[in-house]
């Protein structure tokens, strides 16, 4: 690349930077009433969950987290395979995430999204990060896909920074919701 | 002024051996908030400064939050 186009490239990237991270602290806000909307309407009491279930997926974003920056360092350092290999698996933890949320926890709570309080707050908290996290799914197979058909550089990866950047920011919201819902109060 | 092939590999080293290390801390932190939240529930809400300084590290070593502030490419 010339002088110039290095340069045009980095003002673009600075501008997407800044687009992407303004959009996550909005988006934020969302998450934060929906945790202000928890902690009002079921005070110090939590939904009675099943614990291991929590604890599990939570480990299983954490660790499509760490998958996730193994495969962004992986394609800022040329290796393309690798980069493919582990955004495979952040997709897939991140499916097992969606299967253990929606299929198994939805069906194993002892209440419905009608069933007072506890019932909205699980069901809107889960349900809203968990459209998140499908998006977030959507998006690392768009680039997967593109990896695999060699788009990106080692130079040129904005779009599998800005993947990284969603998904990190989806295990983030997990954390907060993990405690409010599961840990936070006494069970009812 | 371009990096030599060492360089580069010890750099990729450097990042992914950071990635181990807060991914490590992040599993113990969180099994700690399991352990605590199933035992003490009273405590639940200390467990929300846990999760801040979890959300902390991932925003600074996996989103690199860093590279908003800088004028080069930082990381391309």
């Amino acid at each position: 690349m010339s002088a110039h186009a290095v340069a045009d490239y980095a003002t673009k990237l600075a501008r997407n930077r800044l687009g992407l991270w303004l959009f996550v602290i909005s988006d934020s806000f969302v998450f934060i009433g929906l945790f202000v909307t928890r902690i009002v309407l079921l005070g110090p009491n939590r939904p009675d969950l099943n614990q291991i279930l929590g604890v599990s997926v939570t480990a299983l974003l954490l660790l499509s987290s760490f998958f996730m920056n193994r495969a962004e360092v992986e394609m800022a350092h040329g290796n393309r395979p690798a980069f493919v290999r582990n955004t495979f698996i952040t997709m897939t933890l991140g499916v097992l995430f969606l299967l253990g949320v929606v299929g198994v926890e939805w069906q194993l709570a002892p209440f419905g999204p009608a069933d007072g309080a506890q019932g909205a707050v699980f069901y809107s908290m889960t349900g809203f990060h968990a459209f998140h996290v499908l998006t977030g799914v959507i998006l690392l197979f768009i680039v997967w896909n593109n990896g695999r058909r060699s788009v990106y550089t080692a130079d040129k990866h904005w779009g599998v920074e800005a993947a990284a950047v969603y998904w990190h920011f989806v295990d983030v919201v997990w954390m907060f919701f993990y405690v409010g819902l599961y840990l936070m109060g006494s069970p009812v | 002024m371009a990096e030599t092939t060492d360089q580069v590999a010890s750099s990729r080293r450097t990042e992914l051996g950071a990635g181990v290390w807060v991914m490590l801390m992040l599993g113990v932190l969180t099994f700690g908030e399991f352990l605590v939240g199933v035992i003490a529930p009273p405590w639940g809400s200390a467990l929300l400064l846990v999760a801040a300084f979890k959300a902390i590290f991932v925003i600074t070593y996996y989103m690199h939050v860093g590279r908003l502030f800088k004028a080069e490419n930082g990381g391309h």
